[in-house]
């Protein structure tokens, strides 16, 4: 990803941190957004193929050097509550599928604080607090699937696949394993 | 070779912090939640631990941090939450802006502090909205210093977000030309998480840290590097250390590991300040916390400033305690200028420490830890 030039960063940061430019510029925007004709203009121009969102994230090392990475999709791995000795294990599994299919971005979402080990791999991940250390009024169910729902939103997740076994369960798996001929991504409009 | 020790400084954690109260308000006892940004190095994380360990009994901390590091935390008794950062993620400030404000939010109204203290430089959008959403709790603005002159002036505005500004003072504020350092702000003492009555004798730190009892030994604490490359400043360090007869110890494992020669020391402890005394010079960055707590220590130190931050003014810093004679300062290093300084060091490194020792007006973070006891109503 390379960075904006320094007077466009300028330019963006004076519009966050005025409420009136800020304001005035979601306006517009919005405006720009809901009209048909831009976003089509806008959706050639680019070559966007929205049936995957673009969302700039750590792809991982297995994708060191591939080109438009910010085009895969992102793949929430929920691994919460997982047992902990399942864990490298897991991340090996999943580096594999991701290199075989060179098709996906995962997220993890974890309830141990595996830094370390999922920094290895180059990848995004969350935390969550344990089930068993919950002591907070609502219910921890709730909370994780508030987390899900807002990684989901977040990260543009196209897909959730649940690992809190410690293994990928197989029909996510198996979609997993199938992008790597299914590319909707590499579909170009110009 | 690796010494690993994980410590926390003061009392044993179950004497300090009932395990109810990390908790939310279970036991009905005021709660302060420290949030840190992240940055280069851990020491948003560590101010706020230095305020956590001095607000006494009958008050709750709980930790919200952007940094991989705050499982640290847990040694103390404190809870945390880790939120990653823009940069942890790769994601782009406008993607990630709505998730940070999401989660502030939610774990605000979750959480429930009584006082919430955040530590950095640049307050993110989304603080505001979280505070208009929970309005209960009080709002405190850790702003450190020396910010390279003409830099982030439009964050000063923020500090209309919070109920309270704290400044942790800087022993070398006398070079600040940063646009903080005269805007308004409850200034107090330079804060660090451990006193010098807290180091460890030497004796003691070598064997903690598993280092030889004997003979001088020179810690590098310099960030990444290539220790076999003597173009480089850590190979340069190293290289340095060796021909003034000193041994050579690290503070990251891969760096120990790669080197060609051997015999180099990987020390992993926190917070590392209690086993300075094991260390005869030390070569480090002159980023706020490692400054501080080497020349409180009395630690004799070669400052080697990190002039790639984005606002730390360690330049600054590092020429201030070289001007003033408390330790020296090198832009880059050779293993001729390392050896040259480290024998200025071992014979009057100890001497020059002292000054800067005399100078100091004392721990700050007492003073911080009795304003957010204050604002969160604590007997």
């Amino acid at each position: 990803m390379s960075a904006a030039p320094k007077w466009l960063q300028g330019v963006a940061r004076t519009v966050r941190n005025s409420p009136r430019l800020t304001s005035a510029t979601e306006t517009v925007f919005g405006r720009l957004q809901g009209n048909r004709t831009v976003v089509d203009v806008a959706t050639r121009v680019f070559g966007f193929d929205l049936a995957v969102p673009i969302v700039f994230l750590r792809a991982g090392r297995a994708l060191a050097g591939m080109a438009e990475v910010e085009r895969l999709p992102v793949v929430l791995v929920n691994a919460a509550g997982m047992p902990g000795d399942r864990l490298t294990g897991l991340l090996e599994d999943l580096e594999a599928l991701q290199r075989r299919t060179r098709g996906f971005r995962p997220v993890l979402l974890l309830d141990t604080p595996a830094f370390a080990e999922v920094r290895a791999y180059d990848w995004p991940m969350e935390l969550v607090v344990p089930a068993a250390d919950w002591s907070f009024a609502t219910d921890w169910d709730d909370y994780l699937a508030d987390r899900v729902a807002m990684m989901v939103a977040r990260y543009r997740a196209w897909i959730v696949v649940s690992a809190r076994t410690g293994t990928m369960e197989a029909d996510g798996c198996r979609i997993l394993g199938r992008l790597e001929h299914y590319r909707p991504w590499e579909a170009r409009k110009v | 070779m690796i010494g690993h020790i994980m410590t926390s400084p003061g009392e044993p954690t179950a004497a300090r912090v009932p395990a109810a109260a990390a908790a939310r308000h279970t036991g009905g006892e005021p709660l302060v939640l420290l949030m840190s940004s992240n940055g280069a190095g851990m020491g948003h994380l560590t101010r706020l631990l230095a305020f956590g360990v001095r607000l006494g009994a009958g008050v709750g901390r709980y930790v919200v941090s952007m940094s991989q590091a705050v499982p640290v935390v847990a040694q103390y008794g404190y809870r945390y939450e880790y939120l990653p950062s823009a940069g942890a993620l790769g994601m782009a400030a406008s993607s990630w802006q709505p998730l940070f404000e999401e989660r502030l939010v939610e774990t605000i109204g979750r959480v429930r502090p009584d006082v919430v203290v955040f530590d950095g430089t640049h307050p993110y959008a989304g603080i505001d909205v979280a505070r208009s959403a929970h309005p209960g709790a009080r709002w405190v603005w850790s702003r450190r210093g020396m910010w390279k002159a003409g830099l982030n002036a439009d964050q000063l505005e923020k500090a209309r977000w919070f109920d309270a500004v704290i400044e942790p003072g800087d022993l070398a504020a006398a070079y600040d030309r940063g646009a903080s350092a005269t805007a308004p702000a409850r200034r107090v003492g330079p804060v660090t998480l451990c006193d010098p009555a807290e180091t460890v004798p030497r004796e003691e730190a070598r064997a903690a840290l598993g280092l030889p009892a004997d003979g001088p030994i020179g810690l590098v604490s310099l960030g990444a590097g290539n220790i076999n490359d003597t173009s480089g400043d850590v190979g340069a360090a190293a290289a340095g250390l060796r021909a003034a007869g000193c041994g050579v110890a690290v503070t990251q494992v891969e760096i120990a590991s790669a080197s060609s020669t051997g015999g180099v020391h990987a020390v992993r402890a926190y917070p590392l300040a209690r086993y300075y005394s094991a260390f005869d010079v030390v070569i480090a960055a002159a980023g706020y916390n490692s400054f501080h707590e080497l020349l409180r220590g009395g630690v004799p130190s070669l400052f080697v400033p990190n002039r790639s931050t984005a606002l730390d003014d360690q330049e600054a810093r590092a020429a201030f305690a070289a001007d003033r004679g408390w330790a020296l300062t090198l832009p880059h290093l050779t293993a001729a200028t390392v050896e040259d300084a480290v024998g200025t060091l071992l014979a009057d490194g100890r001497a020059m420490a002292a000054r800067a020792v005399a100078a100091d007006p004392g721990n700050g973070a007492g003073d911080a830890a009795a304003l957010l006891r204050e604002l969160a109503g604590a007997s």
